[in-house]
């Protein structure tokens, strides 16, 4: 029993560098080739945990094979437009403005239910408000509204704004990070002074974010939460926004 | 990007690695034991040594066995080592009672069981299909 202990505890921590090996799209936006290797990776994982007289390497090696030929089709692919296609396919143009293009769903073993149903999922009643339907090469339906239907934006009312900015989460879970301190330009003390118009210390705070406007949102445990405004550099200039960690 | 790079070209090494220690391990060990094994049924045929001579012989190769036998455990299914190290522990024991007829029988075996496990273990066509 032990040897199995161990052995799952192996297997998962090579699966999990494997995974962030590959990267982030292993596990969100899979292309053809992504989905292959993950349901192959699934099944490789668990035959040594599950088998005891089989090495762990017989499960590892073909994990690290694979994570090389996925870099390597990742790498060709980014680079070659054919080898693209081939490994991913091509979007595919559902509905146009002249109307659902019945040939291309027929291609995708699609109906017009289904049609009706990615219309309806990205928030549109009738295949009237949509000028194209879009079906991407990971499996997901873009779509876009015909003028009629489209929200109107600041833009288009000519209105002038501000971008919205970024908060830089100083304080979670009562640790202090001090990169985001750093970028941000804002005095640890200063920091301090103002939690303690609060009656908190830094380890009772749950989440405090600054942005560059100055704007403050802090949570203290057990309290609700504190939305403010408050210089806290020591040059009383705006704190920074280059380089954000993100907690 | 680098850190990527680096992470597969780990791979790499670690692959190349492995397959250099597969070749060297599975290899020698088999050949060693195959070449050992048929001098002494050769030995045991010919009645050219007694019984206890042909019994070090086996004893000495089945220490070199079971030696090797963790190593090769790393690479291959457990399952298919088991025959070896028991046909030799059997020939040994028949020779310690002067049976060399019976010996010589799981010697054969022990042969037969080498010859499947070159099978099993050397890369070759059969084996990647």
């Amino acid at each position: 029993m032990i040897v199995n202990i161990l052995r799952c505890v192996i297997i998962y921590f090579i699966v999990l560098i494997v995974i962030r090996v590959m990267g982030k799209r292993q596990i969100a936006q899979m292309q053809p080739f992504d989905v292959v290797i993950t349901l192959i990776i699934a099944d490789l994982a668990t035959i040594p945990v599950a088998d005891q007289s089989i090495p762990l390497l017989n499960g590892i090696v073909p994990l690290f094979v694979l994570t090389i030929l996925h870099f390597l089709f990742t790498f060709v692919s980014c680079k070659n437009l054919g080898v693209r296609h081939f490994l991913n396919g091509k979007p595919v143009i559902l509905v146009s403005p002249q109307g659902i293009l019945e040939e291309n769903i027929k291609k995708l073993n699609m109906t017009v239910a289904d049609v009706m149903e990615a219309c309806r999922y990205a928030g549109f009643i009738s295949l009237e408000d949509i000028n194209y339907m879009i079906m991407e090469t990971n499996g997901n339906i873009s779509v876009l509204p015909n003028s009629d239907a489209s929200q109107i934006t600041r833009s288009d009312m000519k209105i002038d704004m501000e971008d919205d900015k970024m908060p830089v989460v100083l304080i979670s879970h009562g640790k202090l990070s001090r990169e985001n301190l750093k970028i941000t330009a804002v005095d640890e003390n200063l920091l301090i002074d103002f939690l303690s118009d609060y009656n908190a210390t830094i380890k009772e705070v749950v989440i405090l974010h600054y942005a560059s406007d100055g704007t403050i949102y802090l949570q203290i445990k057990g309290e609700s939460k504190i939305v403010t405004n408050k210089i806290l550099t020591q040059d009383g200039k705006m704190p920074k926004q280059e380089q954000i960690k993100m907690e | 990007m680098k850190g990527k790079i680096i992470a597969i070209c780990i791979f790499l090494l670690i692959l190349a690695g492995l397959v250099a220690f597969e070749v060297v391990i599975t290899y020698d060990t088999v050949n060693k034991v195959k070449a050992t094994n048929y001098k002494v049924i050769e030995l045991a045929y010919a009645d050219a040594e007694s019984d206890m001579e042909l019994y070090d012989r086996l004893d000495k190769i089945g220490d070199y066995w079971a030696e090797r036998e963790n190593l090769l455990c790393l690479i291959f299914n457990h399952k298919d080592m088991l025959e070896v190290g028991k046909e030799i522990e059997q020939a040994k024991s028949y020779l310690k009672l002067n049976n060399k007829d019976e010996a010589i029988v799981h010697l054969e075996l022990l042969a037969e069981d080498i010859l499947s496990m070159e099978h099993i273990l050397y890369f070759n066509l059969p084996n990647l299909l």
